[in-house]
């Protein structure tokens, strides 16, 4: 009953009291955005090669080439000789080693060469191997593509398309490799990171085609007017498709105690080619410790303005404290004790502070899920609309507790006012 | 007869230099006593004390057969809730709220007092406190309290007074809002209810010509109940 009559308390106040729920909401949900995307984007790229102990390069800046090669981001790294990998791959120490080729797109989206072995070691989030929605047994063979879970979705490609990649990123021009259509043997499940916006195909179809491009072996070259079953078919093991260069090598170790030693070794200036290894949790956390101030500065923002919200709700409650004076003075007449009105105004509070908190979560989903498309493939995250961190959470609470302590002022107040007051409201 | 109200040589004194002085006075049960007494005189005041929201500065005064200094007033609070209903000059209702939820604010804060609504459920004895009261419970009802006019006001503040049975009803000039046919119609209705459920009232007033069927009336202009001290 009282609930029923603090409710119509508020209907009746109901303007004011909606403006500073929705300021309320709206600073939780710009706060819980922000969080999202912060958790979001640490999570994409700490979960993006996960199973890879070390990533090797050219030599040059470790963050430039894990930056380039697992998350397409800054500019293209200097490439390594074949022969370098090869020498990785024999290392006693090493258990796998996928080579990766970077360079060409499909309509804006990346084209990774690579080996089949790349879906048998990568791993993705909290260790969990790339899966498959749907897959034909060729997959790499010959001119197979495997298509990220996104790049499938957005382009609509089923198994057995036929589709041409594109020398560079650019999404328009005539430098493309018309003439050597690759089939689509697989569609990976989405992963929630670059892979998803990746198409793969093999090191050596890669090769083949630039090869074509530069019109050096034409003659030589796989037959271009070859039906799907027949590209698949193709038998690129020979010599003439061993690629000279590539970008980097993901590297798994037999024991992860000889990490370092490796590395050490890999980065040996008396080599052949020195190389650059990097170790990609390390070098993310590095990245972390960059972005965090920037990321710190934003999240104490956020909290500012929630900070400010909440004054603005204390301020209401004290503001229409003399107006409710009479309200107050009919429930001592009624033989209210001063806490239990206290406890009234505070009620009074959390029921703000959850309903902002429940209008700032329907909000934080729609900001997140907007993110989502205007950011998701722009940052390549998945941005899981229906979600809730845990430390967004955590905030919810801690903002429920704030509003609720606001709320302990105007109470305070209104304890000492009714003591005053007796049963008789002066004004 | 028990007095349910019983004072012997109070005094309040108020910050201010203002001090009531009352040397004796009682309310037994089921009696009706008016207070008269010009504006300023301590009427109110002396609801104050008698709704154990103030105590007095001096002197004695037990409600309900206990005495105001062994009470705190936490406890005063309690007394007051079990066992008073209160009518105040204007501004009883919560203007958002509706007629019922206004009514049934007067058992709200008592448990004791709310175990005591007679008939089967609150909302009947609702019903039939708004019908003692003249006034036509189904349509009312659920109407928000701000649609009344002050004549209907008066009179849901004093089906709410009487809910739960309290022993005790006060009430602060109840009336002086009201226009003269209103005034007689609001008191007679206000004594029949009360004397059916036994309940004692006390009630202010400074028109002398609504105490008529009061049997007991304290005038505080008398210079001997209270006199004004200069600071
Ligand atoms: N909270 C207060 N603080 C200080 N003085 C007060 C307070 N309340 C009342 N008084 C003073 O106490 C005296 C008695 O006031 P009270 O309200 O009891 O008079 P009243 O007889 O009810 O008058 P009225 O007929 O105008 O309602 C007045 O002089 C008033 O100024
Ligand atoms: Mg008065």
């Amino acid at each position: 009953m009282m609930l029923g009559v603090t409710l119509r308390s508020m209907l009746g106040r109901k303007l004011s009291l909606a403006m500073t729920v929705l300021t309320l909401a709206l600073s939780v949900a710009l706060f819980m955005t922000i969080e999202r995307l912060r958790v979001a984007v640490r999570d994409s790229f700490d979960g993006t090669i996960s199973g890879v102990d070390v990533l090797v390069g050219a030599r040059g800046s470790d963050l430039g080439l894990l930056l380039y090669t697992a998350f397409q981001i800054g500019d293209a790294s200097p490439s390594m000789r074949w022969s370098s990998f090869l020498e990785v791959e024999q290392d006693d120490r090493v258990g796998w080693a996928v080579p990766i080729s970077l360079g060409d797109s499909h309509r804006g989206y990346r084209v990774v060469a690579t080996t089949s072995a790349y879906f048998d070691h990568v791993r993705t989030g909290r260790d969990r191997p790339l899966g498959f929605t749907a897959k034909n047994e060729a997959l790499l063979n010959g001119f197979g593509v495997v298509l990220g879970a996104q790049v499938a979705r957005t382009l609509g490609y089923q198994i057995g398309a036929a589709i041409t990649v594109q020398h560079g990123l650019a999404s328009a021009g005539d430098s493309s490799h018309k003439h050597q259509p690759f089939i689509v043997t697989g569609i990976l499940e989405p992963t929630g990171t670059p892979n998803d916006y990746s198409l793969f195909v093999h090191i050596r179809a890669f090769e083949a085609i630039h090869e074509g491009w530069n019109g050096s072996v034409p003659s030589q070259g796989p037959d271009r007017h070859a039906g799907a079953e027949d590209r698949l078919a193709i038998d690129l093991s020979g010599p003439e498709f061993e690629p000279s260069r590539m970008t980097a090598v993901y590297v798994g170790l037999k024991s992860k105690r000889r990490i370092f030693q490796f590395i050490e070794d890999i980065e040996d200036r008396s080599r052949k080619e020195p190389l650059t290894g990097v170790l990609p949790g390390i070098t993310l956390s590095h990245l972390w410790v960059l972005v965090g101030s920037a990321e710190n500065a934003l999240l104490i923002f956020s909290v500012l303005i929630v900070v400010v919200a909440l004054a603005g709700q204390m301020t209401l409650l004290v503001a229409t404290q003399d107006l409710r004076r009479r309200e107050i003075a009919i429930y001592r007449a009624m033989g209210a004790q001063p806490m239990t009105i206290a406890g009234l105004l505070v009620t009074e509070s959390a029921v703000i502070g959850v309903v902002a908190a429940v209008a700032g979560v329907v909000l934080t989903l729609l900001g997140t899920w907007l993110a989502g498309q205007v950011l998701g493939g722009y940052l390549k995250l998945d941005l899981n609309a229906f979600m809730l961190t845990t430390s967004q959470a955590q905030a919810l609470v801690a903002f429920i507790s704030v509003s609720v302590l606001a709320g302990l002022i105007p109470a305070v107040m209104a304890y000492r006012s009714s003591l005053q007051d007796g049963m008789r409201a002066r004004f | 007869m028990t007095a349910l109200v019983e004072a012997t040589e109070m005094v309040f004194r108020r910050p201010g230099g203002y001090a009531l002085r009352i040397p004796s006075f009682s309310i037994s049960a089921g009696e009706a006593v008016a207070v008269l007494g010009a504006s300023g005189s301590g009427k109110s005041t002396l609801l104050d004390l008698v709704g154990g929201v103030v105590r007095p500065t001096s002197g004695s005064l037990s409600l309900f057969e206990q005495s105001t200094l062994d009470l705190s007033y936490r406890a005063l609070d309690r007394l007051r809730g079990e066992n008073v209903g209160v009518i105040f000059q204007e501004h009883n209702l919560l203007p958002f709220a509706t007629v019922y939820q206004n009514v049934a604010l007067g058992v709200q804060f008592s448990r004791v007092r709310r175990e005591r609504v007679i008939a089967p459920s609150l909302s009947e004895e609702i019903t039939r406190l708004l019908r003692a009261m003249d006034l036509d419970a189904n349509s009312l009802m659920h109407r928000p309290a701000h649609t009344l006019s002050v004549g209907q006001r008066q009179r849901v503040a004093a089906a709410r007074a009487l809910l739960g049975q309290p022993p005790l009803i006060i009430a602060d000039e109840p009336t002086s809002a009201l226009d003269e046919g209103n005034q007689s119609r609001f008191m007679t209705l206000l004594q029949e209810a009360r004397r059916s459920s036994g309940a004692a009232l006390l009630f202010v007033t400074h028109d002398a010509r609504l105490i008529d069927g009061f049997d007991q009336i304290i005038s505080l202009d008398d210079p001997a109940p209270t006199e004004r001290e200069d600071p």
